[in-house]
C-alpha cells in the first residue's frame, strides 16, 4: 500500500521528497489532482472489493468536467447516492450560476470557504482520510483538477430497534436497551444525564476493524485515581481488535485468572446512568450493544436496578433472600455431600431416616452422585443456551428427564440429590448478575471436592479461600469487596439491607459527597 | 500469579496433614442404631439387642403383601457391652452408627444385679454416641420390648423417646432422663438417681411409660414410684411442667362412685428452703401453681369466696399428695428428692458429718408444705358443671 505512493507523479504534492513522504507515514498521502489516478489508487487498494462502485459523472459548461463518486454499495443508503448530483444542481444556481455553467475553480473555492453547508459533508485532505471515509460508509466525490474530496455521511447500516433488556428485564422501571449501535447508545444516556459534566472520550480500535469505542464519567463523581488508572490500562487497546465491550474487561482487571468477575454489564440505560452518578467509569463499543461498568464491586453483583424502583421493604427483603441465594448456590451441594459423608449427625434424625430410605440402592457415593447431578445441569443449561430456539424446547424435555424422576426410578440419583442440584441451579438464577452466577459456577466444583474429602472442614477451608480471595482483590485499584473489606460501617446502608431511598441519597450517590472529592465507591 | 498458584496448592496440600477425624464413609456402609435393649441371661452375660433402622423398609405396599418390617432388631451377647456391640457385624453385615440412636432400654434383670454406670460406660465414652439420648428401665426383660411394632413412628425407639418426652411435659407421670442427667444424678452426693419406667399393658401389645424406678448406689432397687405419685415427686424436684392435679369431691351419699374434678397445671414452680436446728433438718417446701379449671363435677366457682374454696381444696390435695410421696421415700429411706444434695452445698461441714447417716436423718426430717394455687381460667362454661340447671334461690 505504502509502495503505490512511489510513482505518484503528481509534481504539486511531492514538493517534499518521497522518501520523506514515506518516513512520516501515510497520513499525509495527499489527494491528486487527476482523477484517474485518485481512481487507479482506489482501485489497487480495494482490489477485489465487489460491492466498491466508483461512478464518474461530468458537470460543468459543456459537461466538460468530471468527478467521481465513491462509495460502499452495501452501506450507502441509497437515496444519498445522488445526494451531491442534487446538491450541486439545487445549491449551484443560488450561489455559483447554472450547473451547466459552473467552473471547477468557482466551485472549489465555493467548497473550499464554506465547507458544505447541508448535510454532514467532510473536506477530505489525504488518500488516507478518503479510505477511512469510504470503509465507514461514506460517499466520497473527487473533482478533477481538485487536491480535495468530500465525504457524505451516508451510511445506512441496518439496525435493531430498542427493545425491552433480554438479559435484565424489570416489573418497574424503564423497559429501553441498548442497542448494537453506538450513537443511539450515547444518545440514550445523554438524554438520561443531560449534564456538560459528563465526558465522553471515543477512540478508534483495531488496525482493520476501526471501531469505534468510547468511555464516559462524570466529572466530580469519577475518583481521579481511578480515572487515570483506567485511561493507562486501555491506552494499548487502540491496537487490538475488540469484537464486544467485554474484551475490555482483561486488560482493566488486575487478576485475570480470577473466578469472580470484575466489570460489570447491563443493558439498561438507566443503570449505566445510575453507575455513572456512583463515579463509574462506563465503556462502549460500536456494534456490542452490552456497556462495561467499571470498577466491579462485590456486593454491586447482587443487586439489580429494580431494588430502588420497589418499595424499601420489599427491596430489603429480596436483599436478603439473595444473599442466601447466593450461599445456597455456591456451597448446598457440597454442604450435603459433606454432612452425608462425614457428619450424618448433625441431620436430624427424622430428616436422615428419610435420606438413607432414598438413597438405599444408589450405586454411587454422595460425591460422585453430586458430581454427576451438577455435571448434568451444567451441560443442559449449556444446551439450553447454545441450540437454535426451535429445538430449545426439546431439552428442557430430555433435561427433566434426566434431572427428574426418570434419574431416580434408574437409582441412579436419590430425590434429595435432585432436589439439591434443582434448588442450586434456582438460587443460581436468583442472581440478577449472570456473570456472578458464572462464578459461583466455577467455585462450587472445587468446594464439592473439598467437601467430600475434608468435610465440613474442607467447606471451611474452601471458603476462607476464596474469602482470602475477595478481600485482596482490587478492581482499577479500588478493593473488591468493600465495604466490607475494608469495612465502612456508613456504606453498608445499600449492601446487605437496603434503607430507604431518601437517607440513600444522601450518601453514596450524594452529589455533595461528590464534590468535595470523597468516596467514589 | 504464579506466586499465588503455588501458595494456594501449598496450602491445600497441607490440609492433608491435619488432624481429622478420618471417618468418611457413605450413609449406606451404616447401620443406623434406632434403639438398644440391655439386659442380663442367666450366665451372667450381658445380651445386647440393637434395634436398626431399615432405609427400604416401607416401600409401597400394597393390601396383598405383607408390610416390610421397619426396623431390624439384631441379638449379641457377650461378657462386656463393648463387645456385644463389636459383634454386631456378625450378624448385621453393616457397622453400627450410634448418633441417631433414641433411647436406651435397660432390662429390669440387668439394672439390679449390675452397677447401672458398667452398662452404659461403653455409651457415654463412645464419641458417636450423644449425651442427650434417653433412658428407660423395664419391667421384665427389655428386649421383648424392642420387638414390638410402633404405632406411628418410623421405629419402637422413636415412640418410646415421644412417649417419654411427652408424657414427662404434660401430664408429669413420668420424667425425661437424658444419659447426661442421670450422669449428674450419678456424681451427687445422696447417691439415688430415678430413670423412667415402663411396663407392658393389653397382652404385651402396648408399651406405657409411667412412674419412676429409683436406684441406689448404682443399682436398681425395687421401689418403684407408681404413676399416681410421681406427679408429686416431680412437684418436689421441681421439674413439673404441665400435669393434673384431680381433687375428689367429698362423697355425697346417693352416688356410688366417687367423682373427682381436675385442675390443669399450666405452670408449677417448688422452692425448698432447708432449716437446720441442731441436729433438725427441716425442709419447707413451697409450691406456686398456676393452672385452670378443666373439670367441674360437685362444686362451681361464681363467687369469690367460692374461687377461694376452690383454691384451698387443690392445694390440700396437693399438699397431702405431696406429704404421702415423702412418706414413701422416707419409709424407704431414699433421699430422691435431693436434701442431701441441697445441705451439702449449702452446709459442706455439716455435711461431712451426717453423710454417713444421712439414709437414717432423712427418714426422720420433717417438711413442711405450702401450695399456692391460682386458678386462671374456668374454659368456656363460666364456673359451673356441665348441664347444671340454673340456681333460682338467688
Amino acid at each position: 500500500m505504502r509502495n503505490t505512493r512511489h510513482n505518484r507523479p503528481d509534481s504539486s504534492a511531492s514538493h517534499s521528497s518521497d522518501n520523506t513522504h514515506t518516513a512520516q507515514n501515510d497520513h499525509c498521502s495527499v489527494i491528486f489532482k487527476q482523477l484517474e489516478l485518485n481512481r487507479s489508487e482506489l482501485e489497487q487498494q480495494f482490489a477485489d472489493c465487489a460491492d466498491l462502485v466508483m461512478a464518474c459523472w461530468s458537470y460543468g459548461p459543456g459537461m466538460a468536467y468530471h468527478a467521481m463518486s465513491v462509495y460502499f454499495d452495501t452501506m450507502v443508503e441509497r437515496q444519498h447516492r445522488d445526494e451531491m448530483k442534487q446538491t450541486l444542481q439545487d445549491l449551484v444556481p443560488h450561489q455559483l450560476g447554472a450547473a451547466s455553467t459552473v467552473l471547477p475553480e468557482q466551485l472549489f473555492r465555493f467548497l473550499g470557504n464554506h465547507g458544505v453547508t447541508s448535510k454532514h459533508a467532510i473536506l477530505l485532505h489525504s488518500l488516507e482520510e478518503a479510505v477511512q471515509h469510504i470503509t465507514q460508509g461514506s460517499l466520497v466525490i473527487f473533482f478533477d483538477g481538485w487536491q480535495h474530496a468530500i465525504s457524505y455521511q451516508a451510511s445506512d447500516m441496518m439496525k435493531r430497534q430498542t427493545s425491552e433488556p433480554i438479559t435484565e428485564p424489570v416489573v418497574q422501571g424503564p423497559h429501553d436497551s441498548t442497542i448494537e449501535d453506538l450513537q443511539t447508545n450515547i444518545g440514550m444516556i445523554r438524554n438520561l444525564l443531560r449534564s456538560p459534566r459528563l465526558k465522553l472520550v471515543t477512540m478508534t480500535v483495531g488496525a482493520e476493524s476501526r471501531r469505534l469505542l468510547a468511555y464516559a464519567y462524570l466529572e466530580g463523581a469519577v475518583n481521579p485515581e481511578v480515572l487515570s488508572k483506567f485511561q493507562a490500562c486501555i491506552q494499548d487497546v487502540e491496537q487490538e481488535e475488540i469484537m464486544e465491550i467485554s474484551y475490555l474487561e482483561e486488560w482493566i482487571s488486575e487478576s485475570v485468572y480470577s473466578p469472580f468477575p470484575q466489570a460489570r454489564y447491563t443493558e439498561r440505560p438507566d443503570t449505566v446512568v445510575a453507575s455513572l452518578l456512583d463515579g463509574k467509569i462506563i465503556a462502549l463499543a460500536n456494534g456490542s450493544p452490552t456497556v462495561l461498568i467499571c470498577p466491579g464491586n462485590f456486593f454491586e453483583f447482587l443487586t439489580s436496578s429494580e431494588d430502588y424502583y420497589q418499595r424499601t421493604l420489599f427491596s430489603l427483603l429480596i436483599r436478603i433472600l439473595r444473599i442466601g441465594a447466593f450461599f445456597i448456590a455456591l456451597m448446598l451441594p457440597s454442604t450435603y455431600v459433606a454432612l452425608s459423608t462425614f457428619h450424618s449427625e448433625l441431620i436430624p434424625t427424622v430428616l436422615l431416616l428419610a435420606i438413607l430410605d432414598t438413597r438405599e440402592g444408589i450405586p454411587f457415593p454422595a460425591f460422585i452422585e453430586a458430581l454427576m447431578m451438577e455435571i448434568f445441569f451444567e451441560l443442559l443449561r449449556e444446551a439450553g443456551i447454545r441450540l437454535p430456539r426451535p429445538i430449545g424446547s426439546a431439552v428442557s424435555i430430555v433435561g427433566a428427564l434426566v434431572i427428574g424422576q426418570a434419574a431416580i426410578q434408574a437409582k441412579i440419583a436419590s430425590p434429595v440429590m435432585v432436589i439439591v442440584v434443582a434448588l442450586t441451579g434456582i438460587a443460581s438464577f436468583a442472581l440478577p448478575q449472570y456473570s456472578m452466577a458464572i462464578a459461583l459456577r466455577i467455585l462450587r466444583f472445587p468446594l464439592m471436592v473439598l467437601g467430600a474429602t475434608l468435610g465440613g472442614l474442607g467447606i471451611m477451608i474452601g471458603f476462607l479461600l476464596a474469602l482470602l480471595h475477595l478481600c485482596t482483590l482490587r478492581s482499577l485499584g479500588q478493593p473488591y469487596f468493600a465495604p466490607t473489606a475494608p469495612l465502612d460501617i456508613r456504606q453498608l446502608r445499600d449492601i446487605a439491607i437496603m434503607i430507604p431511598r431518601k437517607l440513600l441519597m444522601r450518601s453514596p450517590r450524594n452529589r455533595h459527597l461528590h464534590r468535595t472529592g470523597r468516596g467514589t465507591q | 500469579m504464579s506466586r499465588a498458584v503455588a501458595s494456594l496448592c501449598i496450602s491445600l496440600l497441607l490440609t492433608c496433614c491435619i488432624t481429622g477425624c478420618w471417618d468418611k464413609a457413605e450413609l449406606m456402609e451404616y447401620g443406623y442404631v434406632q434403639a438398644v435393649a440391655i439386659d442380663q441371661n442367666e450366665q451372667g452375660n450381658i445380651l445386647l439387642t440393637t434395634l436398626f433402622y431399615n432405609p427400604s423398609g416401607h416401600g409401597e405396599s400394597t393390601g396383598m403383601t405383607p408390610q416390610p418390617k421397619m426396623a431390624i432388631p439384631i441379638h449379641t451377647e457377650a461378657g462386656s457391652v463393648y463387645e456385644a456391640v463389636q459383634d454386631i457385624p456378625l450378624h448385621f453385615g453393616r457397622r453400627a452408627k450410634w448418633d441417631h440412636m433414641r433411647i436406651i432400654l435397660i432390662g429390669e434383670g440387668a439394672a439390679r444385679s449390675r452397677p447401672i454406670g458398667e452398662l452404659l460406660d461403653f455409651f457415654s465414652r463412645n464419641h458417636e454416641q450423644r449425651a442427650t439420648v434417653l433412658l428407660l428401665v423395664t419391667k421384665g426383660d427389655a428386649k421383648t420390648y424392642i420387638e414390638i411394632h410402633p404405632y406411628i413412628e418410623y421405629t419402637i425407639g422413636q415412640q418410646l423417646r415421644k412417649i417419654e418426652e411427652s408424657v414427662s411435659r404434660y401430664s408429669a407421670k413420668t420424667t425425661k432422663m437424658p444419659l447426661y442427667e442421670l450422669a449428674i444424678q450419678l456424681a451427687g452426693e445422696t447417691s439415688v438417681a430415678m430413670i423412667p419406667h415402663a411396663y407392658l399393658s393389653n397382652k404385651g401389645q402396648d408399651i406405657v411409660v409411667a412412674g419412676i424406678a429409683l436406684l441406689h448406689n448404682q443399682r436398681l432397687t425395687r421401689n418403684t414410684v407408681s404413676p399416681d405419685l410421681t406427679p408429686s415427686l416431680m412437684m418436689l424436684l421441681n421439674r413439673y411442667d404441665q400435669g393434673v392435679v384431680e381433687i375428689p369431691c367429698t362423697a355425697s351419699p346417693q352416688s356410688k362412685t366417687l367423682t373427682k374434678e381436675s385442675f390443669e397445671v399450666i405452670s408449677a414452680a417448688t422452692r425448698i428452703k432447708l432449716e437446720v436446728h441442731g441436729e433438725d433438718v427441716t425442709a419447707k417446701v413451697r409450691t406456686k401453681l398456676k393452672g385452670s379449671m378443666n373439670e367441674l363435677h360437685c362444686s362451681s366457682i361464681q363467687t369469690v369466696e367460692e374461687q377461694q374454696r376452690m383454691r384451698t381444696r387443690i392445694s390440700e390435695q396437693v399438699s397431702k399428695d405431696m406429704q404421702q410421696m415423702i412418706v414413701f421415700l422416707q419409709e424407704r429411706k431414699l433421699d430422691a428428692i435431693g436434701i442431701g444434695n441441697k445441705l451439702y452445698r449449702k452446709h459442706p461441714a455439716l455435711w461431712k458429718q451426717w453423710r454417713k447417716d444421712w439414709d437414717e436423718r432423712f427418714a426422720k426430717m420433717t417438711f413442711d408444705t405450702q401450695v399456692e394455687v391460682d386458678i386462671t381460667n374456668l374454659g368456656l362454661n363460666t364456673g359451673k358443671s356441665f348441664g347444671q340447671q340454673k340456681e333460682t334461690n338467688e
